[in-house]
């Protein structure tokens, strides 16, 4: 099977996806599923560019830490295993970010030209 | 020669996984498979996230009394699901993911649904004729 | 480009940016002459309205078809003179059929 996987919402809450967001579920769930390709839009193209700086620790009296998503080491991962990774140009132009801070291998592509793409995907899920 | 299993093929498989009481993916998704049941065919819905919890034993028939007009009688998930699979003769299935309904200790699920492990989500695509997966979580 | 072969179904229930983008992506499958149904339900249903959304007028421009909740519009008391000229209200019997037609891709947002 082959899938088009499209993640156009960002940062879900740390408490809230803690280790599992989008990202680890396309990295858990690709096994069983087959083929993922993943596009990001909206807020998720952020977790295609190098970050600026870490984002800030969760402190909650009591608590543990809490381990947050680290999306940009999912993408990193994705990448490693030969999963293809496609950010959206147009959201990268919507938050002011440069192509120059991509991650290595993700491709930058205007999505909207890739929904023509749909036809050879088994499934097309917006996650 | 071992015997084969038979495995059932649906027509449509819903990924439900919109967490419930945000908005109405929820009515939306109980009317597409209504629609699709009176159609004659078969559905199936793979409950992910917060939608676990809608087929808890412990939600009981009823909804909290309406404090205005105690006269109304509001149906819980769990009933609403199970009047459907009742109804449906054998039509409908309702599946609960067992990782999600763990995180969100969902406990004892009424008999009507399924527990299936994510581990057999791509079987549970792969036997349906067409699958329509709700995002959100 | 060649059209899309498949016919799609694509549903939006959600509004802002993100589903725009959706619309977009519609926009372009009816443009290269593939036969899209976008059917707006949930929260999506006040992008039928006349002069709401830019992307969805481009969309039936393009020669989409547009569909809209009977229901849902009812539930928010969103009266049909109020939509655009090119939407369709369809109940979800409607939605079932195409939905479950041969050659029909679903897409849901």
């Amino acid at each position: 099977m082959t899938y088009l996987a499209v993640i156009d919402r960002g940062y879900r809450g740390t408490l809230e996806a803690q280790f599992f967001d989008a990202l680890y579920g396309v990295l858990a769930f690709r096994g069983q599923l087959g083929t993922i390709d993943l596009v990001l839009r909206g807020t998720a193209v952020t977790a295609a560019v190098t970050a600026e700086s870490a984002p800030p620790r969760l402190k909650l009296a009591g608590l543990p830490e809490i381990t947050a998503p680290d999306p940009r080491a999912s993408v990193a991962t994705l990448v490693e295993e030969g999963v293809a990774v496609y950010v959206d140009r147009h959201g990268l132009t919507a938050l002011g970010l440069d192509e120059d801070r991509l991650l290595p291998g993700v491709r930058c592509v205007d999505s909207t030209r890739l929904a023509l793409s749909w036809d050879t995907y088994q499934h097309v899920w917006f996650l | 020669m071992a015997a084969t299993v038979a495995r059932r093929h649906w027509d449509l498989l819903i990924v439900l996984t919109a967490p419930p009481h945000v908005n109405d993916a929820l009515t939306t998704a109980l009317r597409l498979a209504q629609a699709v049941l009176d159609q004659g065919r078969t559905v199936r819905i793979w409950a992910c996230g917060y939608n676990t919890m809608l087929t808890q034993e412990s939600l009981g028939d009823r909804k909290p009394a309406h404090l205005l007009d105690p006269r109304v009688v509001a149906p819980s998930a769990a009933a609403v699901i199970r009047g459907m699979i009742d109804a449906s003769e054998k039509r409908l299935a309702w599946i609960v993911c067992t990782a999600c309904s763990a995180e969100r200790g969902a406990g004892r699920h009424i008999p009507e649904v399924r527990l299936r492990s994510d581990a057999r989500l791509a079987a549970t695509v792969a036997a349906a004729d067409r699958t329509v997966y709700i995002g959100g979580a | 480009m060649t059209a899309p072969t498949m016919s799609y179904l694509l549903v939006e229930s959600q509004v802002g940016h993100a589903s725009e983008r959706f619309v977009g992506d519609a926009l372009a499958l009816a443009a290269a002459g593939g036969r899209v149904r976008l059917f707006l339900v949930a929260d999506a249903v006040a992008a039928a309205v006349r002069g709401a959304s830019e992307p969805v007028a481009a969309f039936t421009a393009a020669g989409g078809e547009l569909w809209v909740d009977g229901f849902t519009l009812a539930q928010r008391a969103i009266p049909r003179r109020v939509l655009a000229d090119a939407a369709s209200v369809v109940d979800m019997d409607r939605v079932a059929a195409e939905l479950t037609a041969a050659g029909t891709r679903v897409v849901w947002h």
